[in-house]
């Protein structure tokens, strides 16, 4: 039996003043994490908020367990489990409290799953939302998105903000999470070097369009950067640059394809394997100059 | 199904206004002994609009509403939730005025204490529908900062319109508003006329809440 994308995003079109979402598409299936980068102000909490129906959708379809996102929306959303950039809590409330108002909304709340967590987050359940550090809202906010049996993790730069050590924290639950091959993980980010450990897929937008949607494996074996003197420079050879620096002393360019990098460079350039984030620069500043 | 946990969330984020609320609850029934009816009308739609409007800022300064949202819960569930609430504090707050009115008479202090009839709870309830049921779809539609004027002018208005209506009563005997309100009381046994005043105010507030619930549903957050 083929089994469904747990998320598929097919056309998703959203306007606002002076920004729009331009008919993205992406899929995500069970057992893997995408991470979905992209400079602020690309479009992933807006993508994020349309999934999550938050902000209603101008066109284009919306798929999650294989089912209209916004029809089966309170059946989707007791298998989400959501984390956001920024405490939505009642930061009046102490941590126990705001577990006790949001567990009854899931039809599988486990409150053994909870305990476990919040000992293993060290987290005090009798201390106000608002005494909390970031790092401890977002391991209760992972608290709760991980103890109602959720299939589907959905984060909105969770790691934005936090120091180091919770952040790879944070990475490592996500890993746990994952070797349940029925879940799936959706995480959006602006550090791409969180992804470099933990990503299978890498989806990256920016000005509203989605540039590349790949395995992160595919991307670092064939992405490469080529860095040289000028002379190798001309118009044919700058078209199969994604994207390029130069300098009084020579070029640094990323190019998709290796073999072309090597069939048409030779060996009158230095080649090499890119980062996450030097695919994400090159790709965005090409489109800057689009 | 009802979503109560959302109510009792409105009471736990605010344990200091509610009782505060029931104080200010008592200083109504000694400032306004003069006033009748009015005693209970201004006390109970302040002590509602402490509480509502507490509760909207609260979500509003959370930004609960994405984190609300993204549970599995239907918008219109949300509304209805608020306006419910509306009516449990609305009910906490006349029992409240009830026991301290009760036991001021027991204590025999030489104060003058309207003691609630049902009469002075029908006002109370028409009062407080007005406020919540005309503010709260306004409040759906833009949210607490941009609706607190709207709301304080609410507030005002019916709590300055039943203080002037309550001194007006007392100081003309014969005129038709008094007539009119006279024939009521008596006809406070007529459970009819009773019945029509709720049902009218019922109609309204669901007809508030049915534009609240399509306001809210079109809402971006």
């Amino acid at each position: 039996m083929i089994m469904e994308p747990i998320l598929e995003i097919k056309g998703l079109r959203k306007e606002f003043k002076g920004f729009s979402l331009k008919e993205i598409d992406l899929k995500l299936d069970r057992g893997y994490i995408m991470g979905f980068i992209g400079p602020n102000g690309a479009g992933k909490s807006t993508t994020i908020r349309l999934i999550m129906n938050l902000l209603r959708k101008d066109g284009g379809e919306i798929k999650i367990f294989g089912k209209d996102h916004m029809k089966y929306e309170q059946e989707i959303k007791n298998k989400i489990g959501f984390v956001y950039d920024e405490n939505h809590f009642y930061e009046e409330l102490t941590v126990s409290e705001m577990k006790w108002v949001i567990a009854p909304f899931y039809k599988t709340w486990d409150e053994a799953a909870f305990n476990k967590y919040i000992k293993k987050f060290d987290l005090p359940l009798k201390k106000k939302i608002k005494e909390l550090s970031k790092g401890m809202k977002m391991k209760f906010s992972l608290a709760i998105a991980l103890s109602h049996n959720a299939e589907l993790l959905i984060m909105d730069e969770p790691t934005s903000g936090l120091d180091p050590l919770i952040r790879s924290e944070l990475l490592e639950i996500l890993s746990d999470v994952i070797q349940d091959e029925n879940k799936a993980v959706f995480f959006s980010t602006h550090i791409t070097s969180d992804l470099d450990k933990i990503a299978d897929f890498v989806t990256l937008i920016h000005n509203g369009e989605i540039i590349l949607s790949m395995a992160k494996d595919d991307i670092l074996d064939n992405y490469r950067i080529v860095k040289g003197g000028k002379e190798v420079l001309n118009s044919d050879i700058r078209k199969i640059f994604v994207g390029i620096k130069e300098n009084q002393f020579g070029f640094e360019a990323l190019i998709k394809d290796k073999n072309q990098a090597k069939r048409k460079l030779g060996d009158r350039v230095h080649i090499e394997k890119p980062t996450l984030e030097d695919i994400m620069l090159y790709h965005t500043r090409r489109a800057q100059n689009a | 199904m009802l979503n109560l946990h959302l109510i009792m969330k409105d009471v736990l984020i605010q344990k200091k206004q509610i009782a505060f609320g029931f104080f200010y609850l008592l200083f109504v029934i000694f400032a306004f002994q003069n006033n009748g009816v009015g005693t209970f009308i201004v006390g109970i739609t302040a002590f509602t609009y402490l509480i509502t409007t507490y509760s909207c800022a609260s979500e509003e300064k959370n930004r609960a509403d994405v984190m609300i949202n993204s549970l599995p819960v239907r918008r219109s569930h949300i509304v209805a939730m608020k306006y419910l609430s509306v009516f449990i504090f609305f009910i906490a707050g006349t029992l409240a005025y009830m026991l301290f009115t009760g036991l001021l008479k027991n204590a025999a202090i030489n104060i003058k204490i309207y003691m609630l009839t049902l009469e002075g709870f029908l006002y109370g309830f028409i009062s407080v529908c007005l406020m919540t049921g005309i503010y709260f779809p306004v409040y759906f539609k833009v949210g607490y900062m941009k609706s607190r004027i709207l709301n304080l002018i609410l507030f005002f208005s019916i709590f300055t319109g039943i203080s002037y209506l309550a001194q007006y009563i007392q100081q003309n005997d014969n005129n038709i508003l008094n007539k009119l309100l006279m024939n009521f009381s008596i006809s406070q046994r007529n459970i009819v006329i009773t019945a029509i005043l709720l049902a009218l105010v019922i109609v309204f507030q669901l007809i508030s809440y049915g534009i609240s619930v399509k306001i809210y549903n079109s809402r971006e957050l």
